[in-house]
């Protein structure tokens, strides 16, 4: 019986990174505390920007730690050739959260991000 | 103990008194959905769970559409491969690539999904027709004809049609990168006639499917048709067409359906008129390019009506031109079109442009579901048995997650009764009492209802 982080991991690395356009995925709260499936292949495309990207992602959480508990849903940034999409899980500080290519069909992604949400909901409200 | 034998006559009074008089034909609906990443599987999956749900029924159609993934996946041939693995042998069955799609479980841009229906008081045929960018004209004629032809002798009153024409394909040229502004204005003068040239002989370029409709429902003129054109996750570059157990381009599919089932059909789209508009003064390529806008170059002109910078052609054009699609007015029906590519001082739209008064319009989540609510209840009774219901790519890629607040405005007022939505590149409707529409950011639902 996979344990609930081993199932939130399937659905990172089974739904969503397989995708063509999501570059990483990840389920975390600030400091990146949580489950990031990132290859080594992203990390080699993004080595020159990724503390920034880091940087800013991990001041965003402090937002939506605050405004999460009133109903906070999703929040984007671009930043240089990428997007950084935070579906956050209701009423928590923590957040599905995916990197894409700034010109990435956002729409496309979001209806599977909101899919993958849905599934890590139901993970972590299991009993 | 004794036998008696019974009379034909006397046997129907005695099953009539058990049943009672003229019992219901069984309709069963089953919808199925996989999410499997290889294309065996998937097909194999997607028609257990589909099968299952008819409960040892057969099927008398089954529509399959699936998005674009597997194309990398195995291929579609092997997603085939697996449905009929578990299919009757002969089902018929049509079906293609979608953008995403919508059913009573959810909203997907990665998977397959298929409808079956089986009901003892229906007819079915399914056709095609061929080189729909070479001659439309004559796909239509080829599909349109065997479907007249096989459900001639038919015994149901109600005639229904699902139609599926393949969507644009946007020609490669080797070195070039497929983009939606092209600022060269050599290239731009020169991409019309490069156009014709590959629509006609690489059968690469739009999708004529207008043409299709309009030929189609001439020759099947009591029939009720909803469809939409194939498409790939909206890069417009490759779509394909399934028929029975092969793969085909450059098709356009039917199917057709005679019974006892009513057909209903409706269309909206929210979409708002600005006020602002515009006399396309120049056009080329049947319609689809606006060269000229109030005789003077058509981007810059553009650009004045709608108070945008010159940045704003990025891109990232997309993401606005889907807020601002552009219509025009025939017999009293509003034609929608999106602005889909800009070249050199030329802007290629989705569809074409039959009337040089055009207007500016505007779309929003909001207008777009308050739309959805008149439209469902215009159309919906509870003798609705199936929905059908095909919407834009752009509505998909601009509402994004917010597509699941259809999704449960649909489940809550269609309640169990299974519905299919396919997003597509290209709406079309008809019916005898309406004109064939072929439309852009449009929302079109057709039921069939029993008595």
């Amino acid at each position: 019986m996979l344990s609930k982080e081993e199932q939130i991991m399937k659905v990172l690395s089974e739904d969503l990174q397989p995708l063509e356009d999501i570059r990483a995925c990840m389920v975390v709260r600030k400091n990146l505390e949580g489950i990031v499936p990132l290859s080594e292949d992203f990390k080699a495309e993004v080595m020159d920007i990724w503390s920034i990207l880091e940087k800013t992602m991990d001041e965003l959480f402090d937002v939506i730690a605050h405004f999460s508990q009133f109903g906070l849903d999703k929040v984007y940034f671009e930043l240089g050739r990428y997007d950084v999409m935070f579906f956050i899980l209701p009423g928590t500080d923590t957040a599905l959260v995916a990197i894409v290519p700034a010109l990435a069909n956002r729409g496309l992604l979001e209806v599977e991000l909101e899919n993958a949400r849905r599934k890590i909901m139901g993970i972590i409200e299991s009993l | 103990m004794q036998e008696q034998k019974v009379s034909g006559s006397e046997f129907d009074t005695l099953k009539n008194a058990v049943l009672g008089s003229n019992p219901k034909p069984e309709l069963k609906v089953a919808m199925g959905l996989s999410r499997q990443w290889s294309a065996r599987k998937a097909g194999r999956e997607v028609a257990i769970k589909t099968m299952e749900k008819l409960r040892g029924k057969k099927p008398n159609f089954v529509l399959l559409f699936s998005t674009i993934h597997y194309e990398k996946h195995g291929g579609f041939q092997e997603l085939l491969n697996g449905v009929w693995e578990i299919l009757p042998k002969g089902t018929p069955l049509i079906g293609s690539t979608v953008a995403g799609f919508m059913n009573n479980q959810g909203c997907f841009t990665r998977g397959v999904t298929a409808l079956a229906v089986s009901y003892p008081n229906m007819d079915i045929s399914v056709s095609y027709g061929r080189n729909t960018r070479r001659n439309p004209r004559r796909a239509a004629k080829e599909l349109a004809t065997k479907i007249r032809k096989d459900l001639a002798k038919s015994r149901y009153p109600n005639r229904f049609l699902y139609i599926i024409p393949s969507g644009i394909t946007t020609p490669q040229i080797p070195g070039f990168e497929a983009q939606s502004v092209i600022r060269s204005r050599f290239i731009a003068k020169i991409m019309p006639f490069f156009l014709k040239f590959s629509t006609y002989f690489l059968q690469k370029g739009p999708g004529r499917e207008r043409i299709i409709l309009e030929n189609v429902s001439n020759i099947l003129k009591d029939f009720t048709i909803i469809g939409g054109a194939s498409i790939d996750d909206n890069i417009g570059i490759r779509n394909y067409q399934f028929f029975m157990d092969k793969v085909y381009t450059n098709y356009v599919l039917g199917l057709g359906i005679s019974s006892d089932m009513v057909p209903a059909i409706s269309t909206s789209h929210g979409l708002k008129e600005t006020g602002k508009k515009f006399s396309a003064t120049k056009l080329s390529l049947d319609n689809l390019i606006i060269e000229e806008i109030n005789n003077k170059p058509a981007i810059s002109e553009l650009l004045k009506i709608l108070g945008w910078p010159e940045y704003f052609l990025d891109e990232r054009v997309h993401r606005r031109t889907f807020f601002v699609p552009v219509g025009y007015k025939k017999a009293g029906c509003l034609y929608t079109s999106v602005m889909a590519f800009f070249m050199g001082d030329s802007i290629m739209c989705s569809h074409e442009i039959r009337d040089k008064n055009v207007h500016l319009l505007s779309f929003s989540g909001k207008s777009l579901t308050d739309s959805i609510d008149k439209n469902l209840s215009a159309i919906h009774s509870k003798n609705s048995q199936l929905v059908f219901i095909v919407s834009c790519i752009a509505i998909l890629e601009t509402l994004g997650s917010s597509n699941y607040n259809i999704q449960e405005k649909l489940r809550n007022v269609l309640g169990d009764t299974p519905f299919l939505l396919t997003y597509i590149a290209g709406e079309q409707s008809y019916s005898p009492n309406q004109d064939p529409l072929h439309l852009a950011e449009a929302f079109t639902i057709a039921t069939l209802n029993l008595r």
